[in-house]
C-alpha cells in the first residue's frame, strides 16, 4: 500500500510539531527551574560562622520581631554553606511565596525563637538538593532580630499526611519540609524532612 | 507488512498520548476545602416556608442555635422547643442566612469529581469525596460509616438529584478523624429522617426536611424553600473546635496570620511543595520522542 505525498508530508508535520512542543516544554520547564527562586550564595556570609559553635549555647526564650511579618513578606535568609545557596526567606507556605523562595510555615514561631520553626521549599527548586544535607551541616538564617545557625540534627521521610513533623518542641529547632521523592512527575507522596537545631545566635 | 506498520506506529503515538495525558491531572490533586456556611452556620434549622413541630425538641449547639425561617413567617410548635440560640422569622438574620444558604447549596451542587455509588448507603464505608448516585437518591437502612482515614479535615459531600432518606434506628457513624462538621448533603428535593434514627452533618435541602419521631441530628437542617417538620427530635449544631489541621495552600489559615504566632502548632499540615515543572519536563520529552519516531518513520509511508 503507498501514501499519496499528501499523507506522507502530514506525518512530517506532525512529528516536526510534536518534537517542537516537546522542545518548547522542556525548554520552559528546565527556564523555570533555574530561574525562578536563584540563590544569592556569596562566601562573606560563612565568614561569621565560628568553627566549633558551643554545643550548648543560651538559646533566646525569645527572639526580637518588634513587627510581626504578614503573609507573603520577605523575613530574611537561609544560608546552607554545605550546599553554596542563599534563598530568601518568604512569610507563608502558599503557592505565591514558594514561587520565589523558601516559605515560612506561618503557624510555626519565626527563625531564633524557642520552639520549632518551619521553612518549606519546592523540590524541583530552592531544595533540590536537600537530599544532600548531612548531620552537622550548618544552616543560618538571617532575619531583622538577627544571626541563627543551626545544625542539622536528623533527616527523615514521612507521608504528606504526617502530623508529627509541625510540632511545638521544648528547645530551638529549624525543621525544614519538602516533597519526596526529589524527582518523580506527578508522583510526591512523602516529605523529605531535614531538623536542625539552634547551637548560635548573635542577636541584633 | 507496510500497513502492518503504520497501524503500529498510530497505536505507539496513540498509547503515548494518552499516557501523557494522564501525567498532568494527578499533579492537581489537593484536598477539598469545606463548604462555606457563611452566616448559616449559627442556626440548627433554616427554612423557607413553615417550621412545625410535635413534642418535645431540643435544638442546641456550640458557637449559636439559631432557628430562621424566611420568607415564611410560621413556626408552629415552638412553645415545645427548647432553642439556646436565636429565632429569626422573616428578618435581615434569616433573609441574609437564606441567601448563605443558596450560596453553600451552590457550592455543595457543584463539587467534583463526583464518585456514583449505590443509593443504599446503609452497611457501607466510605472515604472523604463527593458522591452521589445513579437514580438521584440516597438511603440509609442500618450504618454508613464515614471514614476520614486520620484526616479531621476530609469533607464528605453526598449530593442527591432528588430524597434523602434514612430508615428508621438508621446510624451514621464516623471514625478515623471523621467531623460532622465536614460532612454535606445536597437534596435535590426532600429529605426525611426516621423514626429514632441518628444523623450527621448539615443538610442543605432545595425543598423540606422532615425528622420524624425521636430522630436526632448532629449537624444542621436547612431548607430552601419549603417547609422543617420536627417531631420530639435533639438536634445538636456547633462549630468545629478550632481545627488542628490548616492547610496555607486553602487558605484556611488566614484567621491564624493575623496574629503573632507565640508557639507552634501542634500538628500542622505539611506544605505542598511541588511544582509541575518536572511534569512538563517529562512531557516534554515525551512529545519529543513522538515526534523523532514520527519523522524517522515518514520515509515508510512514502
Amino acid at each position: 500500500m503507498k501514501l499519496s505525498w499528501g499523507k506522507r508530508s502530514l506525518v512530517s508535520v506532525l512529528s516536526l510539531g510534536f518534537m517542537v512542543l516537546g522542545i518548547g516544554c522542556i525548554s520552559w520547564a528546565t527556564y523555570s527551574m533555574w530561574s525562578q527562586p536563584q540563590s544569592s550564595y556569596t562566601t562573606t556570609v560563612t565568614a561569621q560562622v565560628t568553627s566549633a559553635p558551643p554545643l550548648v549555647s543560651p538559646a533566646p526564650d525569645k527572639a526580637s520581631y518588634p513587627v510581626y511579618p504578614a503573609e507573603g513578606d520577605n523575613i530574611g535568609s537561609l544560608t546552607i554553606p554545605a550546599l553554596k545557596q542563599e534563598f530568601s526567606v518568604l512569610q507563608g507556605t502558599g503557592d505565591v511565596e514558594l514561587k520565589k523562595g523558601v516559605g515560612h510555615f506561618n503557624q510555626s514561631v519565626l527563625p531564633g525563637e524557642k520552639d520549632n520553626c518551619v521553612f518549606s521549599g519546592h523540590r524541583e527548586t530552592v531544595f533540590r538538593q536537600l537530599g544532600k544535607l548531612k548531620i552537622g551541616d550548618q544552616l543560618i538564617v538571617q532575619t531583622s532580630a538577627g544571626t541563627f545557625t543551626y545544625e542539622v540534627s536528623g533527616t527523615r521521610i514521612v507521608h504528606a499526611e504526617d502530623k508529627t513533623v509541625i510540632v511545638p518542641t521544648d528547645h530551638a529547632v529549624l525543621t525544614l519540609t519538602t516533597c519526596y521523592p526529589f524527582n518523580t512527575p506527578g508522583y510526591f507522596p512523602d516529605r523529605y524532612i531535614v531538623s536542625a537545631d539552634l547551637v548560635m545566635s548573635n542577636k541584633l | 507488512m507496510k500497513t502492518l506498520n503504520k497501524k503500529k506506529f498510530i497505536s505507539l503515538l496513540v498509547v503515548l498520548s494518552l499516557g501523557v495525558m494522564m501525567v498532568a491531572p494527578t499533579t492537581s490533586m489537593a484536598a477539598q476545602p469545606t463548604v462555606n456556611l457563611g452566616t448559616t452556620s449559627t442556626f440548627v434549622v433554616l427554612a423557607g416556608s413553615t417550621i412545625t413541630n410535635t413534642g418535645t425538641t431540643t435544638i442546641n449547639g456550640s458557637t449559636g442555635a439559631d432557628v430562621g425561617l424566611s420568607p415564611g413567617t410560621v413556626f408552629s410548635g415552638r412553645e415545645s422547643v427548647t432553642i439556646s440560640g436565636a429565632v429569626h422569622l422573616a428578618d435581615a438574620v434569616a433573609i441574609k442566612a437564606k441567601d448563605d444558604l443558596v450560596t453553600a447549596y451552590n457550592d455543595a451542587a457543584g463539587r467534583t469529581p463526583v464518585t456514583t455509588i449505590p443509593s443504599e448507603l446503609g452497611g457501607t464505608t466510605l472515604k472523604p469525596g463527593t458522591y452521589d448516585s445513579a437514580d438521584g437518591t440516597f438511603q440509609i437502612t442500618g450504618k454508613l460509616t464515614l471514614d476520614a482515614q486520620g484526616d479531621p479535615d476530609g469533607v464528605f459531600v453526598f449530593k442527591t438529584a432528588s430524597t434523602l432518606k434514612t430508615a428508621s434506628a438508621s446510624n451514621v457513624n464516623l471514625i478515623n478523624s471523621a467531623r460532622f462538621c465536614r460532612t454535606f448533603w445536597k437534596v435535590g428535593s426532600s429529605a426525611t429522617l426516621g423514626t429514632n434514627s441518628h444523623f450527621v452533618g448539615h443538610i442543605f435541602a432545595m425543598e423540606s426536611i422532615t425528622a420524624t419521631t425521636g430522630a436526632t441530628v448532629q449537624g444542621q437542617l436547612m431548607a430552601r424553600t419549603g417547609a422543617v417538620t420536627l417531631d420530639n427530635n435533639t438536634i445538636t449544631n456547633g462549630l468545629c473546635t478550632t481545627t488542628p489541621v490548616t492547610s496555607p495552600a486553602t487558605g484556611a489559615a488566614t484567621e491564624v496570620t493575623t496574629g503573632v504566632v507565640k508557639k507552634t502548632v501542634t500538628g500542622g499540615q505539611l506544605p505542598k511543595t511541588s511544582t509541575p515543572l518536572y511534569d512538563l519536563l517529562f512531557l516534554g520529552a515525551a512529545l519529543t520522542l513522538i515526534g523523532v519516531v514520527g519523522w524517522r518513520s515518514r520515509k515508510r509511508y512514502a
